[in-house]
């Protein structure tokens, strides 16, 4: 089917043909020709992964089952189609969950593994590589593929962060851990500026469960960056129930199945106001931080709400209009923090131009390969998709490149390979060769692949 | 409450499957493929702690020794056989080749009448007991398109009719529930232009388990598809033999 698939910044569009497959046959038996192909989850990431000019997208929704749990050894399997909607569903009523995913639960496991998403604490938890157990992989050329640490851990390592660019995953073994409640007590810790966001998540790293912050930078000479830490532990479920009377007795929030199409879906045509324009965005955020602030106590929050913060706030990705945004996200060494903000506050001064979504979280981790993974802060920022943002963008790349900050191939659209070459030097090129090696002829290809000439 | 499910690998089956689990029905899965019925299988047992068995079986192989004894000795309370399988070629227009023809047929017809009498002795004597098939609105009025899928599911649904006229007479307290469905999103459809709004496979599931015991003769699915089709019958022969539908 011809569809014209869109990127969730909706930076990136393309004509492409798409298939969904809903039964192993039409997957594993068919005679894939020589052509392109990529596999394609929920279609909610933020680059072009999925989609690219004169590739097959192979829509992977179908395969979506639970394949075996065992709650002893603390693991499950599941085929990549899954979304974390489903299996938090699924695992939550077992007193069971995944501590790495990311903030929808749309979201396919397949996707998580091919951009190796990290979660709300990724200095505890690392990313979500950190809890793959095994995967089965079809590639048209080699046939199926039982990767693991113990069989085939080089192309298990090119697989989860690859892009999807080794082949099409079936299925996963992941790890899950004890739930020790459905309920996380949340707490809002006002900051009165940026460097103080960093110095607090710094200091706070290890004592929470989970641990963010929500920065306005859309009026930096006026309020310093503000905002607050989000900080959340895990309580025993009667402690929560007790003392802020949830609505239902476990806190658990049920999520629709995803077998069509879902809110935040960009390839859905409807109205997008373009709201955070220069005029508007100072005083929503404005209105955001006085709600994030307003009520420093302790409040207990359902699971489902605080690991997935997206859901009902879909239109804030609609609100940047037909352009869509752009995100930025990057990691920058601990150590070099305080050096790293002296020079990016005066960029972001003359830039002049309202920052729509700031947060920090703590990183720790090795760096390999193409991973958005190591130690320091990870800082994201979303702007609108205009020229002057694009321009700031282009100054921040150069002062990354002075600080030797990494940033995340999965959210930003615009990213040069010269920069991303540069960032991440030989593993880059490690990558490439060892992708190479896996498959001479490149079957799998993206839009994203071919940007980062991979 | 069990059920036996033909066709269960995807769409509809596969959707009934779910829907039945979710109410607490063990089941038995037949489908071609068991790469899809194991991980199905496996699936429903883990959400929803029912019994569930499997067998890769394909409606072209005439031999069905077996078959009855297996069903009945892992469901031995069988209360619903639901005949979901089918099979069309987009391609079937005019004369077709013997083999494809012979395929036509037998998976949409001859298949389903014979399944059918298979289990009937055993389902004519449950309370609660439900022989379920799945039709299509091409089998409304005879066109030029999908001719012999067409014919081959009014056949079944003329079988269906004919059974629950023997049912009424035998005082038996077996239901047949027979569905004409209209658009769905499966693979049959995907990608496809389609003149009138396609609904999920779940849907429908959801609409024929809520119908189980009830006693159906003709039901179109979704429901406004009946009006569509009243027009399209209704139609005198000067007309309708100009319309490429």
């Amino acid at each position: 089917m011809e569809s014209r698939l869109v990127s969730l910044d909706r930076f990136s569009a393309t004509e492409v043909a798409l298939e969904e497959p809903d039964r192993y046959r039409d997957l594993l038996d068919r005679p894939w020709t020589d052509g392109a192909l990529i596999a394609r989850g929920a279609g909610l990431s933020y680059v072009a992964a999925s989609f690219g000019q004169d590739v097959v997208s192979v829509g992977m929704r179908h395969f979506n089952r639970i394949l075996a749990l065992d709650t002893r050894a603390g693991w499950i399997e599941v085929e990549a189609g899954i979304t974390l909607g489903e299996l938090f569903a699924f695992l939550t009523p077992r007193k069971l969950f995944l501590p790495v995913q990311p903030g929808y639960p749309g979201i396919t496991v397949g996707g998580c593994i091919a951009l190796n998403v990290h979660g709300k604490n990724q200095f505890r938890d690392g990313t979500f590589r950190s809890q793959i157990l095994g995967i089965t992989l079809f590639h048209p050329d080699h046939g199926i593929l039982e990767l693991s640490e113990a069989r085939d851990p080089e192309i298990l390592e090119l697989t989860a962060g690859g892009m999807g660019l080794t082949g099409m995953v079936l299925r996963v073994r992941l790890k899950v851990a004890q739930l020790r409640s459905a309920s996380v007590r949340v707490r809002h810790i006002p900051v009165t500026s940026l460097a103080e966001a960093f110095a607090k998540v710094a200091q706070l790293t290890g004592e929470y469960d989970l641990l963010y912050s929500w920065n306005d930078l859309s009026a930096f000479d006026r309020n310093q960056g503000r905002g607050y830490v989000t900080a959340a532990r895990f309580l025993d479920e009667a402690g929560v129930r007790n003392k802020t009377g949830l609505q239902n007795e476990t806190g658990i929030r049920e999520f629709p199945k995803v077998t069509g199409r879902s809110k935040l879906d960009p390839c859905q045509k409807r109205f997008r106001p373009n709201l955070f324009n220069d005029v508007c965005m100072r005083p929503i955020n404005r209105i955001y931080h006085a709600l994030g602030t307003f009520d420093p106590r302790e409040r207990g929050v359902s699971l489902g709400q605080f690991l997935f913060p997206a859901v009902g706030r879909e239109f804030y990705f609609d609100w940047f209009g037909p352009p869509g945004f752009l995100e930025t996200q990057m990691l920058i060494p601990g150590e070099r923090i305080d050096a790293y903000l002296e020079d990016f506050i005066p960029l972001l001064r003359n830039h002049g131009r309202p920052v729509a979504l700031t947060t920090i979280k703590a990183f720790r981790g090795e760096r390999s390969l193409l991973n958005y993974d190591g130690s320091g802060f990870s800082f994201t920022l979303d702007v609108a998709n205009r020229p002057e943002n694009l321009a700031f963008l282009g100054n921040l790349d150069t002062l990354n490149g002075k600080f030797g900050v990494l940033s995340n191939l999965a959210k930003d659209s615009r990213l040069p390979v010269g920069v991303v070459r540069e960032q991440y030097g030989a593993g880059y090129d490690l990558f490439r060769k060892r992708l190479r090696e896996f498959d001479p002829k490149r079957r799998f290809v993206s839009s994203l692949s071919r940007r980062l000439e991979l | 409450m069990s059920a036996l499910i033909v066709g269960a690998s995807a769409g509809l089956g596969r959707a009934l499957a779910e829907s039945l689990a979710r109410g607490g029905h063990d089941l038995y899965l037949l489908a071609s493929d068991d790469r899809d019925l194991e991980p199905l299988a496996q699936d429903l047992s883990l959400r929803y702690g029912i019994r569930i068995h499997y067998e890769a079986m394909d409606l072209m192989n005439t031999e069905l020794v077996g078959l009855r004894e297996r069903v009945l000795a892992a469901l031995p309370d069988l209360d619903n056989l639901l005949l979901i399988a089918g099979y069309s070629d987009a391609r079937a227009v005019g004369p077709l080749a013997d083999a494809d023809c012979l395929r036509l047929m037998t998976i949409n017809f001859v298949a389903g009448v014979r399944l059918i009498n298979l289990f009937l002795g055993h389902l004519m004597a449950r309370q609660g007991g439900n022989i379920v098939g799945a039709g299509s609105v091409a089998a409304a009025r005879g066109r030029s398109n999908n001719a012999v899928y067409a014919a081959s599911k009014r056949g079944l649904e003329f079988y269906f009719e004919t059974l629950r006229h023997f049912l009424a007479l035998s005082k038996s307290p077996c239901r047949v529930q027979w569905y004409r469905l209209g658009y769905m999103q499966t693979r049959m459809t995907f990608g496809q232009k389609l003149m009138f709004k396609s609904i999920a496979p779940e849907v429908a599931a959801a609409a024929i388990t809520q119908n189980l015991g009830k006693d159906i003769p003709l039901r179109y699915l979704p429901r406004w598809w009946f009006i569509i089709m009243t027009i399209i019958r209704s139609l005198p022969w000067p007309i309708f033999r100009r319309l490429d539908i």
